[in-house]
């Protein structure tokens, strides 16, 4: 492997002293002159008509400045780009407890909260689905006129010929699986700051994709994408949440009725109740296997929530129909997932989108298979294991798997053989369980019109670089992986590189965090602006050094002379003469990448993903047999990065993402009542693990299969990190005590209800 | 609306403020003198980003009313470097990984601070009891925990050299 | 949305006198629960009625037979005072699993007491150890058992102007141990979903004294007398361990909400109730 300067070294974010000192601003720490507190008034049923609204009393309170409903906006249906079956503010129906009704600008908080007490609103109740199968029933109250058997989206994919092959299967196996509703839990509620000048606005985002926010909210807010400019300041995390939502779009219809800017902040409650929660889902998964765990066939059938509304709902549950068939080699395959609509929160993107959930019934159902079977778990996942160089059922090319490597590594590690098998005795019982998963970098039907990432360089008179990009760092260190790669490209020091923040005013057409996809898409794309600023650099030295450019390189921010070693100039040298020849211009250089995928054709055949990144993640947990309680007590995770980029923060992305798998495995379930009203929007009552509920080590292990078409050689690894966790706890449970449990989440009770039925 | 003149105490630094008496600590600092470093996280008392410390022991700034604070000593994460001289948990806080999105990193390194103040060699379970009151979901809290175990060896250090 | 008008009297004669001049007025503690409270919407006092700058309520004070514990004092404070530690483990042990470090700097034990959630941490401990509340107002001081001072969930026995002054808990005598045990699904930061407290008195290898109190079963902090009876007066093997768990279990009345069911909490009830005798048993608690 070739020996980087940059690349795989522990950089230090620096942005992190910022952050420790409370320096970092983040949206909701802006304040403007003239600024305004916002408030949205929300439904408090989860179906009813609107028979009228009187913000007058509100209007006249003094200290309020504007009052606006659906009146006051274009009125025109819009969406992420899937389903149009959004509008701003409720226009006739309210659809979930927490729907957008109206909004007041205030002075100040208590004054906006006040004034939202004296909005009258009169409803008419109506019947309101909260369960997602009941909603498929014909008699089931419909959420949306358009959509006939609140069915939303259905999808459905078909190969090789799965009656043959599960008539050739020695062992057949079938389950349901039932996924919860979870909340991503970012620290920093959704909010934004919004100003409204001269006909434009100026949007200070929360989010996870600026350019995305542009393009969306000019269609919902009927003005020029130009007009609307998106800045993006540190964000307090998003884990797949903060995409496109009602609290930007509030704050700018506010500050274009009141002329002043507005500031809104969720309150946590209200980001429970109205953010975009996890995608739930039934799936039924049958697998027919031969004798030696091969799997031949796989059929799936899942019912999936979209909510009340359309975030990203269909290509979530696309992803947990189709994404899996590459994590082994399966080529007998049917597959049928119905998005169905219910009056409960919008459903949207967590981190996995959906294929975390699919992990979770897949990997849960193989582990019973091999233990039916009488095999090593382990040893299915490797006969099954996808390779270099596959292509799977779909069209998928894989161009590196370290998935067997991952496998070999985590059960090597957590000495997985003897710990499986050891004897289960005692009050608590200990026990090993294994899952696999796969992923992407990238998702090319996310957004039709492209994949890819672009990135400007510019490099002024002092030789150092500013980069520009259009993606979102929310927390993970995009920013730091992306300086890093720009100096390794360039042969300048990391300190000489700043990463602008995100602004649609400069910076290019970002898609954002999402997909795993920042590091392969953004890298390459900061890689072919580093390229060409580097050719224009060495282009610019050859002249002033009258030696050809091709015989010269840049090593630590000098140009040298590859034959004459001892000669050299800076790049500050270089770029000021540039800059000083060419009547001041800086150093630019604009670099694109366009990814080799391809769009999925209407049989879903494509390759969505220029690489693929794969984990094998074990965990160890206790079970108490009188309580019912799991503790994780050790965890190994193993994956297929490609490439480490940067070796200070990569563990912490892995550790997060367990974390947050382990939380969902045991404790995390958003709870509805009859009436549509969640239960537990709360801290104290939606258990997030604190430090206490976690294993004290987390295990990173990392696999370098140096993908080519990886930016270094990297994949990605934002959601791999949880995709496979929880099935990796409910896999130890079953090994601990002997008994399964398909729904999530694990808890004290189910285990006990569940070892009283094996006992009986 | 009932205001009172209150004088609070924060980071060594008078403040002379007319404050609604319902007002909590938490909005005082943020939206009265822009002391942004103090997170609201929940302002429910459940996830500790708003943690400060009064006479030293750390509190939830959203669950206590300005009115109460005063005559107290009031710390935030803007008292605790000297200077460019960060305290050694932010410094720790900085080399070990431990701040993602850092939206949480305040809270933890407040709450890490009273507890180093009065236990400077704690062991990882008293560490791992101390910030309990303090979420992340960003790190899984491995690397937080490190860094306060990191700080406190440096400050012992410090001290015994 | 009125706030209500906040008020911090200098002396206890002030705050009755506020008291009663405001029916809806709240007295405020620690505020952890109360300002939130009001925040929701789910209490609407017209007047807080600080007792921070009430002399003398915050004070831990040892005289004799007893200790006597100010309604303001901070959980932290009591967490770390040796005296209870030395003497009231089962105390120490509810104060150190209350909330987090930051909520036991805020929560006081009146509070905790006052609020008086079926949950409450302290108050089986306290029901155990035979505490007293000393209630204070415009016409004097009355003394009240622990266990007669819940009334219901949220409800305690204070007439207009009254405040929780004191608690007084009676040092145990020699050779008595206590526990206490709470379970919660998180291992902090959590409401207990049950809590046992049991205090054995043993002479001559028989319980001469046993008192087992159980939180979260009830509308209020309750003992399970049915328990107590089955150990007092025998020695204390594994079958009447198992025997006064199950009554325990059978005594208590839970219900099913969002953190757990009736069922659950019951079996629950057996096992700590059984973990705590145990434990005892073993020479433990």
């Amino acid at each position: 492997m070739p020996e980087y300067k940059v690349i795989g070294k522990p950089i230090i974010p620096p942005e992190a002293y910022l952050k420790a000192t409370g320096q970092a601003q983040f949206t909701c720490d802006i304040k403007l002159p003239g600024m305004l507190w916002g408030k949205v008034l929300r439904s408090p049923l989860a179906h009813a008509k609107i028979h009228f609204i009187d913000t007058s009393k509100a209007a006249k309170m003094p200290g309020v400045k504007a009052v606006v409903t659906f009146k006051d906006t274009p009125g025109l249906p819009f969406g992420t780009g899937i389903i149009d079956d959004w509008t701003i503010f409720a226009r006739d129906k309210v659809r979930f407890v927490g729907d957008e009704v109206a909004a007041v600008a205030a002075v100040d908080e208590d004054t906006a909260t006040e004034a939202l007490s004296l909005i009258r609103v009169e409803y008419e109740e109506l019947p309101a689905v909260i369960d997602i199968e009941q909603a498929l029933r014909p008699e089931a109250p419909l959420v949306h006129q358009h959509a006939p058997g609140n069915l939303a989206n259905r999808f459905f994919v078909e190969r090789g010929n799965i009656e043959q092959a599960f008539t050739k299967a020695d062992f057949i196996v079938e389950d349901t699986f039932t996924t919860t509703q979870v909340y991503q839990a970012y620290l920093e509620t959704m909010n934004a700051v919004a100003h409204a000048q001269n006909g434009k606005i100026t949007l200070w985002a929360s989010t996870q994709v600026p350019s995305k926010l542009r393009l969306t909210y000019a269609k919902a807010l009927n003005i020029p994408m130009q007009d609307i400019r998106v800045i993006k300041p540190f964000v307090g995390g998003g884990f797949g949440a903060k995409f496109e939502n009602m609290v930007d779009l509030a704050a700018m219809v506010l500050s274009e009725k009141s002329s002043r800017p507005v500031k809104i902040v969720n309150t946590r409650e209200e980001d429970f109740i109205a953010g975009n929660p996890r995608v739930p889902m039934k799936i039924w998964v049958k697998l027919g296997l031969k004798k030696d765990g091969t799997i031949l066939a796989k059929e799936v059938r899942i019912i999936a929530g979209n909510g009340a509304r359309t975030v990203y709902g269909p290509p979530i549950m696309a992803t947990a129909c189709y994404r899996i068939d590459s994590l082994y080699r399966i080529h007998n395959i049917r597959t049928e997932g119905l998005l169905v609509y219910t009056n409960t929160v919008p459903t949207g993107c967590f981190r996995g989108f959906g294929n975390a959930q699919m992990t979770f019934a897949l990997e849960s159902l193989l582990d019973r298979a091999a233990y039916e079977m009488g095999l090593d778990p382990a040893e299915v996942r490797l006969i099954n294991a996808v390779q270099s160089g596959d292509v799977s059922a779909h069209g998928w090319y894989i161009s590196r798997s370290g998935l067997t490597d991952c496998i070999r590594k985590a059960t090597e590690a957590s000495d997985w053989e003897a710990k499986r098998l050891s004897p289960k005795e005692g009050k608590i019982k200990k026990g090993i369980g294994l899952a696999c998963c796969n992923h992407v970098s990238g998702n090319r039907p996310f957004f039709r019109p492209f994949d890819g990432s672009a990135a400007i360089i510019r490099i002024g008179e002092d030789g150092k670089a500013f980069l520009i990009h259009g993606e979102s760092d929310i927390g993970q260190g995009q920013n730091t992986v992306f300086a890093q790669i720009a100096a390794e490209s360039l042969g300048i020091p990391f300190q000489d590189i700043t990463v602008a923040e995100v602004d649609t005013q400069i910076s290019p057409f970002g898609l954002g965090s999402f997909a795993t996809r920042g590091t392969v898409m953004g890298g390459n794309g900061i890689i072919a602006a580093c390229q060409q600023a580097k050719q224009m650099i060495l282009n610019h030295a050859a002249a002033m050094l009258a030696k050809p450019a091709d015989n010269l390189d840049i090593v630590e921010g000098k140009i040298i002379v590859k034959d004459t070693p001892d000669q050299h100039i800076t790049v500050a040298e270089v770029t000021r003469n540039y800059m000083f020849s060419h009547g001041g211009a800086p150093m630019i250089a604009v670099g694109n990448y366009v990814p080799d995928t391809v769009l999925p054709d209407d049989k879903r055949y494509g390759n969505i993903s220029p690489v693929y990144p794969f984990g094998c993640q074990i965990a160890e947990v206790e079970v108490n047999t009188e309580t019912g309680q799991v503790q994780v007590t050790g965890f190994w995770a193993a994956h297929d990065v490609g490439r480490v980029i940067n070796s200070l923060t990569l563990p912490g992305q892995v550790h997060g993402g367990v974390a947050t798998g382990i939380g969902w495995a045991l404790s995390e379930n958003m709870i509805y009542d009859s009436n549509g009203h969640i239960q537990n929007p709360g801290f104290l009552d939606y258990r997030i693990p604190g430090s206490l509920d976690l294993p004290n080590q987390f295990h990173a292990i990392f696999i370098e299969s140096d993908d080519p078409k990886g930016p270094f050689g990297a994949k990605g690894i934002g959601e791999p990190a949880l995709n496979p966790t929880a099935a990796a706890v409910a896999n130890a449970v079953y090994n601990a005590i002997g008994v399964r449990i398909n729904q999530l989440p694990l808890t004290p009770e189910k285990i006990l209800a569940a070892l009283r039925g094996k006992n009986d | 609306m009932k205001k009172e003149p209150i004088c609070l105490i924060i980071n060594g630094d008078s403040y002379d403020l007319f404050v609604p008496t319902h007002r909590t600590l938490l909005d005082v600092l943020r939206e009265d003198l822009g002391l942004m470093g103090t997170k609201k996280g929940c302002g429910e008392g459940e996830c500790g980003a708003c943690t400060v410390l009064l006479d030293g022991q750390p509190v939830n700034s959203c669950l206590v009313l300005a009115i109460q604070a005063v005559g107290k000593k009031i710390t935030t994460i803007e008292g605790l470097a000297s200077g460019n001289q960060l305290h050694p948990l932010q410094e720790a806080f900085v080399q070990h990984g431990a701040i993602q999105c850092g939206f949480c990193s305040p809270g933890f390194i407040l709450t890490a601070k009273a507890l180093l103040d009065s236990n400077p060699a704690p062991t990882e379970q008293e560490v791992r009891e101390a910030v309990a009151g303090n979420l992340c979901r960003c790190t899984g809290y491995q690397n937080i925990i490190e860094a306060i175990l990191a700080a406190a060896k440096e400050m012992g250090d410090a001290k015994n050299a | 949305m009125p706030f209500p008008v906040y008020l911090a009297p200098s002396s206890l004669d002030l705050v009755f006198e506020t008291l009663l001049a405001n029916p809806e007025a709240k007295v405020l503690a620690g505020g952890t629960d109360l300002l939130l409270a009001i925040r929701k919407n789910k209490s609407r006092p017209t007047h807080l009625i600080d007792l921070a700058q009430v002399p003398g309520l915050d004070e831990i004070l040892e005289e004799g037979h007893q200790i006597r514990i100010g309604s303001m004092v901070k959980i932290s404070h009591l967490a770390n005072n040796p005296t209870i530690r030395r003497n009231f483990p089962s105390l120490a042990t509810a104060t150190k699993s209350l909330g987090s470090w930051q909520i036991r700097n805020a929560a006081t034990i009146g509070g905790n007491l006052c609020n008086a959630a079926p949950s409450a941490e302290l108050a089986p401990a306290l029901l155990t150890l035979q505490a007293t509340a000393i209630i204070t107002g415009p016409t004097g001081d009355r003394e009240l058992a622990i266990g007669a001072f819940f009334k219901g969930p949220g409800q305690c026995d204070l007439a207009p102007g009254e405040i929780l002054r004191e608690i007084l808990i009676p040092f145990p005598p020699a050779g008595c141990k206590t526990a206490y045990y709470k379970h919660s699904l998180r291992q902090t930061m959590d409401l207990a979903l049950v809590n046992v407290a049991v205090l054995l008195v043993e002479k001559d290898g028989v319980i001469e004294q046993c008192r087992v109190a159980l939180g979260a079963v009830a509308p209020v902090p309750m003992r399970a007398q049915k328990a107590e009876k089955i150990v007092v007066g025998y020695p204390l093997t594994s079958e009447r361990i198992v025997q006064a768990a199950e009554a325990a279990a059978s005594e208590c009345r839970p219900i099913t909400d969002i953190r757990a069911t009736a069922d659950y909490r019951r079996h629950m009830i057996k096992v700590l109730v059984n973990q705590a005798l145990s434990s005892w048993a073993k020479g433990g608690v």
